[in-house]
């Protein structure tokens, strides 16, 4: 018998296996006994041995963790997929959903099950630093795991479960610390981000000891095929063979992989993605309704004199780029009279005192003056009097924003905004009164996290963002998990305008609107691989001489969409069409 | 757990140390803590800090466990909807149209389900406080003649996990006697069945035999025996994944190490390590063994 201040006993059962003991209780009973106590409650005891009764871990595969999670009812997709990952892939695993599928969810259920199995107890969880706060908050109130945001150096001692943003946790003194420490689960959110393997962000996190590890993305392949094979290299290196092996085997251009079924099985190892298509998601149907409203005189004259300066202002300049604020005022012009007329003040007070554009703008000024009737919102308010149920009303401008709650107001209709730049418990505080007393909400941002308004399924596109994305998060913070009915969607639009030639090209060529594009980002991004696709847009209105030319350039863009959205989904090894292809 | 049980194991706590209840619904309890307790639950380290340098005479918290949070919350509605019913007719509420707040005194709530933050606490708290215990068989009355006969057991409540990147894990309740050696299984349960107290009775001699090394030498050697039939088919697993994965990483890096350039070389051969190391934290099968807890317990000899 070895001394009893050993706190480890170790024995041999064969030659893969050790059976470790653990004496640490021998000298403490022992010592006890010769003090003649203190000793604890018969109550307690049996409680201690009915707590560890209770959390058992009796077999290698079931999962725990479903019967413990009170805040939370896990989709059949996301348990499998944990499931899958805890058996299947050993722990380490790229969580590929498309967007909405809830890939957190998926992760945190994961991560609980090991801690509760008590194979994990250190974590890191690596973000961007927008989405620092979110994770926390969800961990705690969905899983009532314990984790908090790393704010101070000495946190990474302190405490278990961290979630930090990656731009931090790479650099001194955070960075050395980090790397010494031998984590028991990595997780990084938005993983496509390490694509390169040549960045420091790439370089920090491939060097974390971990023993798990969990890379969500939801576009695990973009332009590259080197870009996933860099990211298997954290998760599993080799798993494709080596660097020259990879691209031997399954490599014919970049874009093109070779053995596309091999590849698919190896990927399968290693990666989950589902889809809306599979299934998992069983979004209600989308009706898309467009209406086209017809100016007032006056309105119709400010829109053509604010149109002839753009073009006035755009011929005597020299560069374009400059020009591109010009647009915006053709735009604002569309939405509200409030917006345009804010920015023609900010302009005016950006032009030298002398020059002559400052009396074009005053012209401008007293246009806007004249109009009395607001067409676009006089037709919002009798659409809302007639829906006469819950509306979302979203616009791209501040001062829209506030007229519109102005004029809604005016008329006994109930309305919040929403703002991006409201704090976490303004936004909360506005989606829970649109909840449960206004009618309307008048949104300017549709991004960010923790929008969900599953409760209401109208939405009205006042204005629409020249960003497709864009679009898409809009309807997206109704049409989603939990939507029980049918979206409406409405889409206004000024006769004769800009926003006639937008709407033409997101909903008839694009498609944007009756759909969830899948891989709308991927296709976007090979899109934009030299300009925005706003910026092309900005320089079609500005370049073109008249109507029919804004037409047939804005055309062609919705054909190039086209073919890149074909080009994406036949060369897939992810992603399958869900939709036909047709030009 | 279910909520009945989480229910039972939170009263059984809360009495153990005197805690006030003050009410006891079936989705809730409302509980007044004793020092004692106030200690273990509410995180309060600062505040008992202070009372201890300054002798204040403390003042627990008052908290409100709710083992079925929707359950409780539509409760309190409605409780809420009949309070303000009764409250309209009040004489304050018909002269003067104002209803004096009567309601109970605001409490924390606190979710107690199973998988909950406290709850996890309390498991924690219990599991600290009732480690080690010495307890004695209350003779019957009948027998309360001369001198009682004891014999000593130790009774260790051990949990044995087998680990690899996956587990799983048991409890072995066993007593060993410390005159005879004498092994006993499922001990716990046993030792539940009997009527135990922590003060010696009189004339009670005993008499152990066996020290207490050697008795954990004995307890420890049992368990080796039970575990060696265990299939060990989860631990050859275990290590054709260990092997499978090594190997993996040792043709990546095999060919990276080559291609590195003399500079390079070293911080590539320290990756390699870092990744070998992980995979053995990960996948290495052993079998963990730890005390839940143990106690003394003196029981009657006629029973054995």
């Amino acid at each position: 018998m070895n001394s009893k201040d050993q706190k480890k006993h170790i024995h041999t059962l064969n030659e893969h296996l050790q059976i470790h003991f653990d004496q640490s209780w021998v000298g403490e009973i022992e010592s006890r006994f010769e003090s003649n106590g203190p000793w604890d409650d018969w109550t307690l005891y049996q409680l201690a041995y009915e707590s560890e009764n209770t959390k058992l871990v009796k077999d290698f595969d079931e999962l725990q963790c479903l019967n413990q999670l009170s805040n939370l009812e896990p989709m059949p997709h996301q348990i499998s997929t944990a499931k899958k990952v805890l058996t299947g892939m050993r722990g380490r695993a790229i969580l590929a959903d498309e967007v909405g599928l809830g890939k957190t969810i998926e992760a945190g259920l994961i991560l609980k099950e090991y801690l509760i199995r008590n194979l994990v107890k250190k974590v890191l969880i690596l973000v961007p630093a927008s989405l620092v706060l979110q994770w926390v908050r969800e961990l705690n109130q969905k899983f009532n795991i314990p984790a908090v945001a790393q704010k101070k150096a000495y946190m990474w001692d302190q405490y278990d479960i961290i979630v930090a943003s990656v731009d931090t946790a790479k650099r001194n003194p955070h960075r050395d610390i980090v790397l010494d420490k031998e984590y028991d689960m990595l997780i990084v959110d938005e993983a496509h981000k390490l694509k390169n393997k040549k960045t420091t962000n790439y370089q920090f996190i491939n060097s974390v000891k971990k023993k798990y590890c969990l890379l969500l993305t939801a576009t695990p392949i973009q332009n590259d095929l080197k870009e996933l094979y860099n990211l298997i290299t954290i998760l599993k290196p080799g798993q494709l063979g080596g660097d020259s092996q990879f691209k031997t085997n399954y490599v014919v251009d970049k874009r093109i992989p070779k053995n596309e079924n091999q590849l698919k099985d190896e990927l399968s190892n290693i990666m989950i993605r589902n889809r809306r298509s599979d299934g998992h998601l069983d979004l209600t149907k989308r009706n898309v309704k467009n209406i086209p409203l017809t100016l007032s005189d006056e309105e119709f004259d400010l829109y053509q004199s604010v149109t002839d300066f753009v073009r006035k202002r755009a011929q005597e300049s020299e560069g374009i780029s400059h020009l591109f604020s010009l647009i915006t005022l053709q735009r604002e012009v569309c939405s509200s009279r409030d917006a345009v007329f804010i920015t023609l003040v900010n302009l005016f007070k950006k032009t030298s005192e002398d020059s002559p554009v400052r009396a074009m703008i005053w012209e401008l000024v007293d246009k806007i003056k004249k109009i009395n009737s607001h067409t676009k919102a006089k037709n919002s308010l009798d659409l809302i009097q007639q829906i006469n149920d819950k509306v979302i009303i979203f616009t791209e401008y501040r001062a829209t924003q506030e007229y519109l709650l102005k004029f809604l107001k005016e008329h006994q209709i109930i309305a919040v905004p929403y703002r991006g730049g409201m704090n976490r418990g303004k936004k909360d505080w506005m989606m829970d009164l649109f909840r449960k007393r206004a009618q309307v909400m008048v949104a300017t941002e549709a991004g960010g996290e923790g929008i969900n308004l599953q409760f209401c399924n109208h939405v009205i596109n006042y204005d629409l963002p020249w960003n497709p994305m864009r679009v898409e998060q809009r309807i997206g913070r109704v049409h989603r998990l939990g939507q029980k009915n049918d979206v409406h969607i409405y889409n206004l639009s000024t006769k004769g305008t800009i926003e006639e030639h937008i709407l033409h090209l997101l909903h008839e060529k694009i498609n944007l609107f009756e759909s969830v594009i899948g891989g709308l980002d991927l296709i976007l991004e090979r899109l934009e691989k030299k300009s925005s696709i706003e910026k092309n847009l900005y320089k079609i209105i500005l370049e073109s001489q008249d109507e029919g030319e804004i037409r047939t350039k804005l055309n062609r863009l919705g054909d190039s969409f086209t073919k890149v959205k074909g080009e994406i989904y036949n060369h897939q090894i992810i992603d399958h069409p869900e939709t036909e292809v047709n030009p | 757990m279910n909520k009945q049980q989480v229910d039972q194991f939170v009263m059984r706590y809360l009495e153990s140390k005197q805690c006030h209840i003050i009410e006891k619904g079936s989705d809730h309890v409302v509980v007044q803590l004793s020092p004692e307790a106030d200690r273990e639950l509410t995180n309060r380290h600062y505040y008992w800090n202070f009372v201890e340098r300054t002798g204040a005479s403390p003042e627990t918290m008052r908290l409100t466990f709710v083992f079925d949070m929707e359950k409780y919350e539509q409760a309190k509605a409605k409780n809420k909807e009949k309070e303000n019913k009764m409250n309209t007719d009040t004489i304050l509420g018909r002269y003067l149209g104002i209803t004096p707040l009567a309601g109970p005194q605001r409490t924390i709530q606190q979710d107690m389900t199973f998988g909950s933050i406290k709850l996890e606490q309390l498991f924690q708290v219990v599991q600290q406080k009732g480690k080690y215990i010495n307890l004695y068989e209350v003779p019957s009355e009948t027998s309360v003649s001369e001198s009682t006969a004891y014999m000593s057991w130790l009774g260790v409540n051990f949990k044995v996990e087998f680990t690899s990147d996956l587990k799983r894990s048991e409890i072995h309740s066993l007593g060993i006697c410390l005159s005879t050696g004498e092994i006993q299984t499922d001990f716990h349960h046993t030792a539940l069945q009997m009527k135990l107290t922590t003060k010696m009775p009189p004339n009670t001699h005993i008499r152990p035999t066996i020290s207490l090394e050697r008795a954990v030498s004995e307890l420890q050697k049992y368990i080796i025996q039970k575990v060696k039939v265990v299939d060990q088919k989860w631990a050859l697993d275990a290590h054709d994944r260990l092997n499978e994965e090594i190997l993996r990483i040792q043709t990546y890096y095999k060919d990276l190490i080559a291609a590195a350039e003399e500079e390079d070389k070293q911080e590539v051969e320290g990756l390699f390590e870092n990744r070998l190391q992980e995979i053995k934290r990960q996948y290495e099968p052993k079998i963990q063994v730890s005390v839940i807890n143990c106690g003394f317990f003196s029981l009657l000899c006629d029973d054995h």
